[in-house]
């Protein structure tokens, strides 16, 4: 394999294992090997951060406790993307919150969003059995999914019915009968009231098991006869062959490629069947160790293949860009104007939808995002003032890029290798070719030629597919 | 909880808070930087919605100002004048105003050479009516006239014994020593007047919560977080009194650290605001949902305590340590108690 198509290969990890990389993270890697590089992601030393969260908090001490406004926690949690050197703990993390799908449009406590996203951070690696018992717990869940409402003598199924639809089986796999059931064993499981936001601030929700409301009768589930609790549930619920496919097949859709959405996922088939298979051997063999999984999935074939297979959700866009042009190392004020970039593109961030979470793949795209999309990437890549921007330009200019054709490649190569159609590709060449060739003893014009070249990049269909 | 601090012979008894979270008024936005005036009363810098409150620790408001000059406004201190001078580490400036609020000037020329502001954080005045100012991003300390002539400097960047990295707050002794909060090397610094090196508190290890760079939701105080007393995590805020006890304010252990002028630790405060201040008080009584909601916390122990405090001073006048409990959006006021008797263990 050439050294330009380990590079390739590696930003396709990067990609999606992470939320992109610079030329210097690309080259590390590149240079560490890719399956070295798999373990580092899926086992990242203790030492490496999961951000700079101090930093934020230092000159934004308003970002603790965001309250109602999700915004600003949209881009706290920006932050520790852009400055995490544990990406794939981040993407997970990112994944889980896709899949446990809270908002803050109910919970109205950003600030317990944001734990739990802590939380999904700390368990999103581990063991998914552990994960589940942890989401549980987890206030903004109880609070969203009304389990505080959930008492002995008057079950709420709100709960229990997620837990088996959306967050381990799927439909189709169990009875309403199990549900009532499920929803029995959590009664007792809550928060412990707080104090008010007023006067002095918002205080953090706990939870809270009441053993006096808890329904400790026998229940049956799912074949099973006992007095279960939550826990008892969930572990019947983990070893269910439907829960590692409904897993894994999320797994394939958010990394490898786009399926179709989740509710058809019972009457379509998987988009590939056989790689489904391999992940779910791994899951399955390795008890439920998520770590397991992505190994497999990462290293595998059907990943290496699946470069462009998917469009790039909001997240995604704004995250690789934002790190590609080198931006908020530093939390300058502007950052508070992230926070609602996601939602003009259809992704508004700990405010999901509904908690079935977002339809991804081409539902990322219409005719308003679309724009969205394209203007955020081209008012950044075209900013040469970005350190990330001056850095490729630099490099171009060490690397001799002079000729139309090398300015296109090298653009192409600087965004992560981006594959383009002959069509596409003739057009930025046709524009390129308008101006000629690069002149470096007009080192601010040829920059901007670099920056426009970058901005037409960021414009095509091409660029929409991570 | 104890509302006495005693230490190595020495005792502080909690006394009071001051200040609510309100974006305007009889209120805080995570405020970050305290002084005191010659009459008394505090100037308080709100790093939201940023502003300057004046007000006294009795709880009565004064006026507030600066609306509309600062970005990230980060210290304020009081000149012999009662000028009031603040930094903005985003703007690379200074403002003043008189005790009223009325804007008197700006200095300051963004930059890193010497005289230059860098992310200017931390400020204190000398005996001799100079001011120094803790430029953060280059790691210096600078003194300045009052108008802004720059006289001296020390600091560079580094981890080393006299260098510094993002250091924040600052503080000078009655020997015109100046101490600096070394941020990003978890210590508090003691220099002489010219800039030697001479002190060092805290053992540069950071221990305690959100080691992993995630944002600290979980209160650290809540639990045993296991920190030992001479570990400082982030320290933000430093003051000295008159007997040359120095307190460290912890920042993400949320805590202040008491060390004795040898650097050794005496005392921790964990906050002990068990009471409601009186503008709280007032929320509470026009907003009987929020009365009605604490009466049904089971343990609402978690009030009294410090989140994320920044900064601190202490007033020699009256002998009172004042903490910016900046996530709670209040002050919480210490007396140093010379005439303290300990009561019989076996009452």
């Amino acid at each position: 394999m050439s050294h330009k198509e380990d590079l390739a290969l590696m930003a396709h990890l990067l990609r999606r294992a992470g939320f992109g990389s610079t030329q210097e993270e690309l080259e590390y890697y590149t240079a560490k090997g890719y399956e070295a590089t798999v373990e580092e992601l899926v086992n990242p030393p203790d030492d490496l951060p999961a951000g700079n969260a101090a930093l934020l908090l230092r000159y934004q001490p308003g970002v603790l406790l965001p309250g109602g406004q999700p915004f600003v926690g949209v881009y706290t949690w920006l932050f520790n993307m852009l400055t995490t050197k544990r990406p794939l703990e981040e993407k997970m993390t990112l994944f889980w919150h896709h899949v446990f799908a809270t908002g803050n449009s109910k919970v109205d406590n950003c600030d317990q969003m944001l734990e739990q996203i802590v939380m999904l951070r700390r368990h999103g690696m581990g063991n998914y059995r552990d994960l589940l018992v942890e989401v549980a717990k987890n206030p903004a869940m109880i609070y969203w999914l009304d389990n505080n409402e959930n008492h002995r003598d008057s079950v709420n199924e709100n709960w229990g019915r997620e837990l088996l639809e959306l967050f381990s089986m799927g439909v189709s796999n169990y009875t309403e009968v199990d549900v009532r059931e499920a929803s029995r064993a959590f009664t007792g499981w809550t928060i412990q009231p707080k104090l008010p936001r007023r006067p002095y601030g918002r205080f953090p929700w706990r939870f809270e098991y009441l053993p006096e409301d808890h329904d400790d009768t026998e229940k049956s589930f799912l074949g099973h006869t006992g007095p279960f609790n939550g826990e008892d549930i969930i572990d019947i619920v983990v070893q269910q062959p439907a829960t590692a496919r409904f897993i894994c097949r999320h797994l394939y859709n958010f990394f490898v490629a786009d399926e179709v959405q989740v509710p058809a996922w019972t009457i379509e088939p998987a988009r590939d069947e056989e790689a489904l298979e391999v992940m779910m051997d791994s899951f399955i063999e390795s008890g439920y160790e998520i770590k397991a999984v992505l190994r497999t999935m990462f290293n595998s074939d059907f990943f290496k293949n699946a470069r462009y297979a998917k469009i790039k959700s909001p997240l995604e866009v704004v995250a690789s860009t934002l790190k590609l042009v080198g931006a908020y190392q530093y939390p300058e004020p502007s950052m508070t104007k992230l926070g609602p970039e996601t939602s003009y593109m259809g992704q508004s961030l700990l405010d999901p939808p509904s908690v079935e979470g977002w339809q991804t793949g081409s539902e990322w795209i219409n005719s308003g995002s679309l724009l969205a999309r394209i203007n955020f990437v081209v008012d950044r890549v075209a900013d040469t003032a970005m350190p990330g921007v001056q850095t490729i330009i630099q490099r171009f200019k060490n690397e001799g890029v002079v000729t139309p054709e090398e300015l296109v490649d090298a653009s192409l190569e600087s965004v992560g290798f981006l594959e383009l159609g002959d069509d596409t590709l003739r057009q930025l060449l046709d524009h390129a070719n308008i101006s000629g060739d690069l002149d470096w003893n007009d080192e601010a014009s040829a920059g901007t030629r670099v920056g426009e070249m970058l901005a037409l990049v960021g414009a095509t269909t091409e660029y929409q597919f991570g | 909880m104890s509302l006495v601090t005693v230490g190595s012979g020495r005792c502080w008894q909690y006394s009071h808070n001051v200040g609510m979270r309100q974006t305007t008024g009889k209120g805080f936005s995570q405020p970050i930087g305290v002084a005191v005036g010659s009459d008394g009363s505090v100037f308080v810098a709100s790093r939201n919605n940023p502003r300057i409150t004046k007000a006294t620790l009795d709880h009565e408001y004064i006026v507030e100002f600066g609306i509309g000059r600062f970005t990230y406004l980060t210290a304020v201190a009081v000149d012999a004048d009662d000028n009031v001078y603040t930094t903005d580490e985003w703007l690379h400036q200074v403002s003043v105003f008189d005790s009223q609020g009325a804007f008197l000037k700006s200095w300051g020329e963004p930059g890193t050479g010497e005289g230059q502001l860098h992310g200017p954080s931390g400020l204190a005045f000398d005996a001799d009516g100079n001011v120094l100012i803790v430029n953060s991003l280059n790691s210096r300390v600078q003194r300045f006239s009052k108008d802004g002539e720059y006289i001296s400097g020390f600091g560079k960047k580094g981890s080393g014994p006299d260098e510094m990295d993002l250091p924040w707050g600052i503080a000078i002794d009655n020997h015109g020593c100046v101490y600096v909060a070394d941020w990003n090397n978890h210590r508090v610094q003691k220099f002489s007047p010219d800039g030697e090196l001479m002190l060092t508190f805290g053992s540069g290890k950071k221990t305690g919560v959100a080691l992993d760079g995630s944002t600290p939701y979980a209160h650290a105080t809540v639990g045993d977080i296991g920190v030992a007393p001479n570990d400082l995590n982030h320290p933000t805020g430093v003051a000295v009194d008159g007997d040359g006890d120095v307190y460290a304010v912890d920042w993400m252990n949320e805590r202040v650290v008491a060390f004795g002028p040898d650097a050794q630790p005496v005392a921790r405060f964990r906050g002990d605001a068990h009471d409601l201040s009186q503008w709280a008080q007032m929320t509470l009584d026009a907003n009987p949902d929020m009365a009605m909601a604490r009466r049904r916390v089971k343990n609402p122990e978690i009030q009294n305590y410090f989140r994320l405090p920044v900064a601190c001073i202490f007033d020699q006048a009256t002998d009172r340590l004042i903490v910016c409990d900046t996530q709670m959006c209040r002050l919480q006021v210490y007396v140093k108690d010379r005439d303290y008797v300990a009561p019989q263990f076996n009452l």
